[in-house]
């Protein structure tokens, strides 16, 4: 192949920084490992550090990525994080960024693809409900384009408080048929989401999820992307790096899962494909915007 | 220390420990019981306020009232719930229900829920000012517990969508349970373990009754027979069937002893028997000698007085036939013998009788002047012959005593002080009044008696030594017969003396309480001395008197005084001689006869035949050498004067004179 022809004489020394050994994190290890290997690229990488400075910096989560930019001089590619936070980070750490290349791996989802996904799956559904937090770095513009795009209409409510999060739900979910997570903690959190999906099953309305986690929370559907398609994307790049020396734009992830959770779709009596038919119906409908 | 019976021991031994243990046991086991239940009714609190803060997370997140009213209803379903309260992250009571005796505060301050602020925020306060909240999240009084829950949300986990991972309360629960229904279980149950301690202790007591019986009931009856034998029941032998086989050999054994001891009990009385018997014997051997040595007083002083009542009538008569001066010399001396012959015998008599216990005291009023006055007319003579001062203090006092027993004392003590006397010396008879007793005090100046000797003087045949005195010797028997007489009587004695200095006897007589009364011996005495004086004016002159007696020489000695005296003398020796004479035609105007008459008469017979013979109470006089009760006894019944040799000549013929004067 192309790479094995540009073989270098140096290994690429590559540090892999965790956030913490979390299940996730551990499987993006393993796979982008895994992935590596099975390039034979002449990389190695190290969790600890082996005394030698190291290339490039992998950081896996916001943790890392933020110990990374404030301990270490190389290069860092973070990965697995929210878009959001990359931006957040990219601000803070402006000065850092000058002298030092960062680019990410968005752990979430385009939005456009999160709007083909719920046209594809729940055609049915045209009124998308969106509550964020006021601080949230949510790119609401372009989802209202997008959605009316797709012909879908959008209401987003801003909520204030811990307090009023019940009252807007309500108000949102009086307008809406479907409502739409975001990568937003101060709203989607451990302690929260229970209770919105539980509001949002009494007024019959499905919430489309962010990852596994929510589908197992009782998210009717989701599309997401897992740690070891992250991982071989990131692979991917760090095999470009190790050629070019550069890094890439920061990216949304490339590969995708379909998750469905057929149990909530049958006790809100919504009817759902296969994950391949709506993929394939995911797939025309970019073509036919081309 | 307290004494127990053996049940009681028994009892005490049985039960103590098992009560002890059972208590202890019953008072563990409620203890545990009891907290057992305490933290029953907790964990079931602490269930229940958990389930109720899961159960209200989205009641409280949505504020709906109805779905937490409902929980609520479920929730108080269950037992001893009474009642619960939700509140929301600012504290604001969003449902009560059930009855909350506890006193909830609403919003006491409108915060924005940080966690921090509710651990120091009061949560909920009871009237008491006591409250429960995160950091004391139970409370309890003796009605209720109460249990703090907050209500936090479940957590799901989100994974790397989450930045952080923030817990927040927002809410709280608190639940008050009702303690009263595990109060009642308690006292229940508390109830139950009484009884059935009372039961156990009960079963027990009883056993121990029923055990204790088999030991004590065999034990009561050995003490019983123990105390059977005690009493001397040797018969006694215990029957019983024991299961205690040591009771049942003591039984044996104490059946064994008894036997033993009866064995030998009987022995022990045979022995005593055969004692006894040997003392009877011995003293039936004394009692005879005794009886002997009586008779053969009474028979000596019989066979004496016989020759000595005849010797002092023939010197009577001697003394009336002789008139030269030297010859009367002699006969005097001969009757001063005789007279001390005579009293010897006299005073030998009286102790016997006395001794005999056959004088009777007849006790009567007596007029102690007549008896002081006769005394000393008695002794004023021979005091005048010794040169000693006889004064009787007269004295109008009345005793009650004797009055010939009394006199006799009188006589004796006052014949003695003259004895013990020195010639110049002084015997002086006072009496004095001391309360009910009169003290008669004979005194004198004489030898004196020294201590040791006081208390002998009293024995027979006792004499002072005192070799100057011996001129008129004493018997040593006087102040015995005093003694004896005084005890008789009853009276007292007592003697103070001192050698040299002299004595004093004091006899202390009752004196009488009814002394109106006139004494009969006074008057018989006034009688004699009043024949007495009328010897001389009126003699035996030509009087016709019977004599018998069947002692020859008595019987002449009699008749010869008799005849001396003028009198005309009919002398017979028995019964059949005195018949011949009443039918030869004999008339008699006095008779004296001897008691015993030979074998087949005596003389109240012949006084009694004469009598009969010329149907006429003929004056008669009975004179016996016997000194014996039966005799003076007879003589007396039939009315008969009676007169014990030896009889004084001068008194004999004094006594014939009074009764015929009697008679006349």
């Amino acid at each position: 192949m192309l790479l094995a022809a540009t073989v270098q004489a140096a290994p690429l020394n590559v540090r892999l920084l965790l956030s913490d050994r979390s299940p996730a994190y551990l499987q993006f290890s393993m796979s982008l490992s895994k992935a590596l290997a099975s390039e034979r690229a002449d990389v190695i990488v190290s969790e600890t550090g082996g005394g030698a400075q190291p290339d490039l910096i992998v950081a896996v989560g916001m943790k890392a990525t933020e110990f990374a930019i404030t301990n270490f001089t190389a290069p860092v590619l973070g990965a697995m994080i929210p878009k959001a936070g990359h931006d957040s980070l990219r601000e803070r750490y402006a000065a850092q960024h000058r002298s030092r290349p960062l680019s990410a791996i968005y752990i979430e989802q385009p939005p456009e693809r999160q709007l083909d996904f719920i046209r594809a799956a729940l055609p049915g559904h045209r009124r998308l409900g969106l509550l964020y937090s006021p601080g949230a770095r949510i790119n609401l513009q372009e989802l209202q384009s997008g959605s009316v795009e797709r012909g879908l209409s959008l209401v987003a409510l801003a909520v204030r408080s811990n307090e009023t999060l019940f009252a807007s739900l309500d108000e949102i979910l009086n307008q809406s048929d479907l409502l739409l997570a975001v990568p937003d903690s101060a709203v989607y959190n451990g302690s929260n989401v229970r209770n919105i999906l539980l509001t949002s099953y009494r007024h019959k309305v499905p919430l489309v999820g962010l990852s596994q986690a929510y589908l197992n929370a009782g998210a009717l559907c989701a599309i997401f992307s897992t740690p070891e398609q992250i991982a071989e994307q990131t692979g991917t790049e760090i095999l470009l790096f190790a050629r070019s020396r550069r890094l890439p734009e920061a990216q949304y992830p490339t590969s995708f899962d379909i998750g469905l959770n057929r149990q909530v779709a049958r006790s809100l009596g919504i009817f759902l494909d296969t994950p391949e038919t709506i993929r394939e119906r995911m797939n025309k409908a970019m073509e036919e915007r081309r | 220390m307290k004494q127990f019976g053996i049940r009681t021991q028994v009892a005490l031994l049985t039960l103590i420990p098992s009560l002890i243990m059972v208590v202890s046991l019953e008072a563990w086991f409620l203890h545990d019981r009891f907290s057992g239940m305490d933290e029953d009714l907790l964990e079931r609190g602490k269930l229940v306020a958990r389930q109720l803060a899961s159960s209200s997370e989205y009641g409280v997140f949505s504020s709906n009232q109805e779905f937490l009213q409902n929980i609520a209803k479920g929730v108080l379903q269950q037992p001893d719930v009474r009642g619960l309260a939700v509140l929301n992250s600012a504290s604001e009571t969003l449902v009560r229900a059930g009855e909350f005796s506890g006193h909830l505060k609403d919003g006491l301050e409108a915060g924005d829920g940080e966690l921090s602020d509710y651990l120091n925020r009061p949560q909920f306060k009871k009237a008491e000012d006591k409250e429960v909240n995160l950091l004391t999240p139970i409370r309890s009084n003796e009605r209720s517990l109460w249990i703090y829950h907050p209500i936090i949300p479940a957590q799901v986990p989100l994974g790397e969508f989450e930045e952080k991972q923030l817990v927040q309360q927002v809410g709280s629960v608190v639940v008050e349970m009702d303690r009263l229904r595990m109060e009642q279980a308690k006292t229940r149950m508390l109830r139950f373990t009484l009884l059935a301690t009372l039961l156990f202790v009960s079963i027990v007591l009883y056993l121990v009754h029923r055990a204790s019986r088999s030991i004590t009931r065999p034990v009561r009856q050995l003490s019983e027979a123990v105390q059977a034998i005690g009493e001397g029941k040797l018969d006694t032998r215990i029957v019983m069937q024991s299961p205690v086989e040591e009771l049942d050999t003591l039984a044996q054994g104490l059946n064994q002893m008894t036997e033993d001891l009866q064995e030998e009990h009987g022995r022990l009385e045979q022995r005593v028997e055969e004692a006894t018997q040997a003392l009877r014997l011995k003293k039936e051997e004394a009692e005879r000698a005794s009886y002997d040595k009586s008779r053969f007083l009474a028979v000596a002083s019989h066979d004496l007085r016989q020759p000595l009542h005849a010797l002092g009538l023939y010197i009577a008569e001697l003394q009336h036939r002789i008139s030269d001066a030297g010859q009367q010399h002699l006969v005097g001396q001969v009757e001063q013998s005789v007279e001390a012959l005579s009293t010897l015998l006299n005073a030998l008599l009286d102790i016997s009788k006395l001794d005999a216990g056959s004088i009777m005291p007849q006790v009567q009023n007596c007029d102690m002047n007549a008896m002081l006055e006769r005394v000393a007319a008695d002794y004023r003579m021979v005091a005048s012959i010794k040169s000693i001062r006889l004064v009787v203090r007269p004295c109008n006092a009345v005793v009650t005593s004797d009055p010939l027993l009394l006199e006799r004392i009188l006589t004796n003590l006052v014949s003695n002080a003259i004895r013990y006397t020195y010639p110049n010396g002084c015997v002086l008879v006072a009496c004095r009044c001391r309360g009910r007793l009169l003290r008669i005090e004979v005194r004198d100046n004489g030898v004196g008696i020294s201590r040791e000797d006081q208390t002998n003087v009293f024995r027979e045949f006792f004499q002072l030594s005192q070799p100057q005195l011996d001129a008129t010797k004493g018997l040593g028997l006087g102040l015995s017969i005093v003694n004896r007489l005084v005890k008789l009587l009853g009276h007292r004695i007592d003697l103070r003396s001192a050698p040299n200095k002299g004595s004093v006897f004091a006899v202390e007589v009752p004196v009488a309480i009814h002394p109106g009364r006139q004494p009969a011996a006074t008057a018989a005495a006034q009688t004699r001395t009043d024949s007495e004086r009328a010897i001389d004016s009126h003699p035996l002159e030509g009087k016709k008197l019977l004599v018998v007696d069947d002692d020859p020489m008595v019987l002449a000695g009699t008749a010869g005084i008799l005849a001396s005296w003028g009198c005309e003398v009919t002398a017979a020796a028995s019964l059949a001689e005195v018949e011949r004479h009443l039918r030869e035609g004999a008339r008699w105007d006095f008779i004296i006869s001897d008691y015993q008459l030979g074998n087949d008469a005596n003389g109240v017979d012949v006084i009694t035949r004469v009598r009969m013979y010329y149907n006429r109470l003929i004056p008669s006089l009975l004179i016996s050498g016997d000194t014996s009760p039966t005799v003076m006894k007879l003589a007396s019944v039939n009315g008969h004067h009676l007169l014990h040799k030896p009889v004084k000549p001068a008194k004999l013929r004094s006594l014939v004179l009074h009764l015929l004067g009697e008679e006349a």
